[in-house]
């Protein structure tokens, strides 16, 4: 596959970063060389026993049922929109107690 | 300036303990000799001097009041800038997160205060542990100790280069590809990246969560130990990390000891040496290495050659895993909840994110857009489905190639330290550097760089040990012998 400049602005947009036209060549250049060297996957060949990919190795220790309730707590409590109380996270940009963001 | 700066961390421990210096005493001299010296390195990111007094003041209040001591009584500990640490600015050497001060401490700086230690500041880094060489820093470089035209290795680069040029006796660093045994072969100092699991990792950052851990860096086995020893073990914030009956079928718990050299020498360890890997490195490397094998041969050790096949694939593996996590991992920074003060208000959600972002890195952007594309529809099975087939066989590979050694061997880097400037343009030149240490992160299994000896130039050379999971005491073993045999502690640069 050949990545063109259309594909590193929709990948931009995927990954909601900004980047210069002047470095959009420059971008081009380096990930068009990544993904070339990932193509060297292609090389290999896998046989049927490794084509099936299995998750059976991985262990769970702890049974979903098992975990901890969630707690409130100081560290988790952030900003209280209703008391307008203050706790622990820094939240960069605030108003009478609730944190300000850009419209959705 | 006194010389108690050269002291590693266990004495310094046991002086303070044995009041024979105070540790107010041995803080001050430390911070004198990093005011001289870090100039230098910039090794630092933040300092935490004041704190750092006080908590030494309340150290020398213990031990004259009697009180419960820690194992890691007065050290002082260097804290790579992507692990959070309550109040102190964590930025991840990165340009968005220059204001950001966390709310909580890592599992790990809770360890370690609980025994002691002092937290002393942030050590510089690659942006988010995206790097090998310390160069992707939005605060600069990391000057090699052992010749400050060259690079200190990383991503921990700021790791090893204090713990090197004496300005820490200990460190933390992270490891997701070779990130904290890279530096340490480069700037010769001895580093561990534990098994995937036994070390907590909340409060870690993440780049790479399928690939990285926690792990010291000292120049001293004894000091690599105490610390591992105080940070493993199982975490409630953290349901990755395991418990010590969950290493099945290994009787061990979490507990790592110093033997002696003839004890390490009865325990008749097997050792594999990865010939195909040695032969594809640069030849002061290759000689370098081989002269190690050799001294494992004067003391008897059981030595047999092997190879690891699939190394290049390996590589590719994972690099396309390390992005696609990245992409996901560094989503959250939208700079609401994290970042630096830039008003969001006349803005819409997507393009205020995009424009905050683009704070970022060239290194990181290129990595988060690489990790999107082998996400994306389409790509998905060619890239990201493959790369996990290729993990597991590069695992069962392991899995057999330890039926049959204790440990394997192999160089930590192919090459020497280079020019800092020399690769910065050269992305994938980089990449390909960490052909030697991936292995490991993608297994899952314990490694270790240990210095090996220099080059004609005087530029450090590492030797890498890999053992299966759970199994570090083989690797302070190893290390421990050739500690003795080489008496590689007392390696120092001239700074």
């Amino acid at each position: 596959m050949s990545t063109n400049y259309n594909d590193i602005k929709k990948l931009c947009t995927l990954s909601r970063l900004e980047i210069d036209e002047s470095e959009i060549q420059k971008t081009l250049d380096k990930i068009k060389e990544t993904i070339l060297f990932f193509n060297k996957l292609d090389e290999l060949e896998l046989n049927d026993n490794e084509q099936e990919m299995s998750f059976n190795d991985m262990k769970t220790e702890i049974k979903i049922d098992d975990l901890r309730e969630d707690l409130k707590t100081s560290k988790s409590s952030n900003v209280d929109g209703i008391n307008g109380k203050e706790t622990s996270f820094n939240f960069l940009n605030r108003k009478n107690g609730y944190v300000i963001g850009p419209r959705i | 300036m006194g010389e108690l700066h050269k002291l590693p961390g266990y004495q310094v421990s046991q002086k303070i303990r044995n009041q024979e210096i105070f540790a107010e005493e041995y803080i001050s001299q430390l911070f004198e000799r990093i005011d001289k010296v870090d100039l230098k390195i910039n090794s630092f990111i933040s300092k935490n001097y004041e704190s750092v007094l006080l908590k030494a003041k309340q150290i020398d209040k213990k031990i004259k009041n009697n009180e419960k001591l820690g194992s890691l009584l007065g050290i002082p500990i260097g804290i790579k800038d992507n692990i959070s640490v309550l109040g102190l600015k964590t930025t991840c050497a990165s340009r968005i997160l220059q204001e950001y001060v966390p709310p909580y401490n890592a599992t790990v700086i809770d360890r370690l205060e609980k025994q002691d230690a002092i937290i002393i500041g942030k050590l510089n880094m690659d942006e988010f542990g995206m790097g090998t060489s310390s160069e992707f820093s939005h605060y600069g470089p990391v000057h090699n100790p052992w010749n400050q035209e060259y690079v200190a290795g990383g991503s921990s680069g700021g790791s090893a280069a204090a713990v090197s040029s004496l300005q820490v006796p200990v460190s933390l660093g992270s490891d997701t590809g070779g990130s904290i045994r890279c530096p340490c072969s480069f700037c010769s100092v001895i580093g561990i990246k534990p098994t995937y699991g036994l070390v907590s990792r909340y409060g870690l950052v993440s780049y790479s969560n399928s690939l990285e851990q926690i792990g010291p860096i000292a120049r001293t086995v004894v000091d690599i130990a105490m610390t591992l020893n105080a940070i493993c073990g199982r975490d409630s914030n953290d349901n990755t990390s395991a418990s010590s009956s969950a290493s099945a079928g290994i009787d061990q718990q979490f507990e790592y000891k110093i033997d002696s050299v003839d004890g390490i020498l009865g325990k008749n360890y097997k050792v594999g040496i990865i010939d195909n890997l040695i032969d594809s490195s640069e030849y002061q490397v290759k000689e370098t290495v081989h002269k190690k094998i050799n001294l494992l041969k004067e003391h008897d050790f059981s030595v047999h050659k092997t190879k690891i096949n699939y190394s290049d694939f390996a590589l590719a593996a994972y690099y396309v895993i390390a992005t696609a996590e990245a992409s996901s991992n560094l989503s959250r920074f939208d700079n609401i909840r994290y970042g630096f003060n830039y008003n969001p208000e006349g803005y819409e959600w997507n393009s205020y994110s995009s424009h905050v972002r683009s704070n970022f890195g060239e290194e990181v952007k290129r990595r988060i857009l690489v990790g999107s594309f082998v996400l994306s529809a389409g790509y998905y099975g060619k890239y990201y489905l493959k790369a996990q087939k290729i993990r597991k066989i590069i695992k069962n590979e392991f899995n057999k190639l330890f039926k049959l050694f204790d440990v394997l061997v192999l160089p930590t880097m192919p090459i020497l330290p280079f020019r800092i400037g020399e690769k910065v343009a050269k992305p994938l030149e980089l990449y390909n550097l960490d052909i030697y240490t991936i292995l490991s992160n993608l297994a899952g299994i314990p490694a270790m760089s240990i210095p090996a000896g220099f080059s004609k130039e005087g530029l450090p050379i590492g030797l890498q040990l890999l053992s299966n999971e759970f199994n570090e005491q083989v690797l302070i073993d190893i290390a421990t012998f050739f500690e003795h045999e080489d008496k590689f502690n007392e390696w120092i640069p001239s700074i």
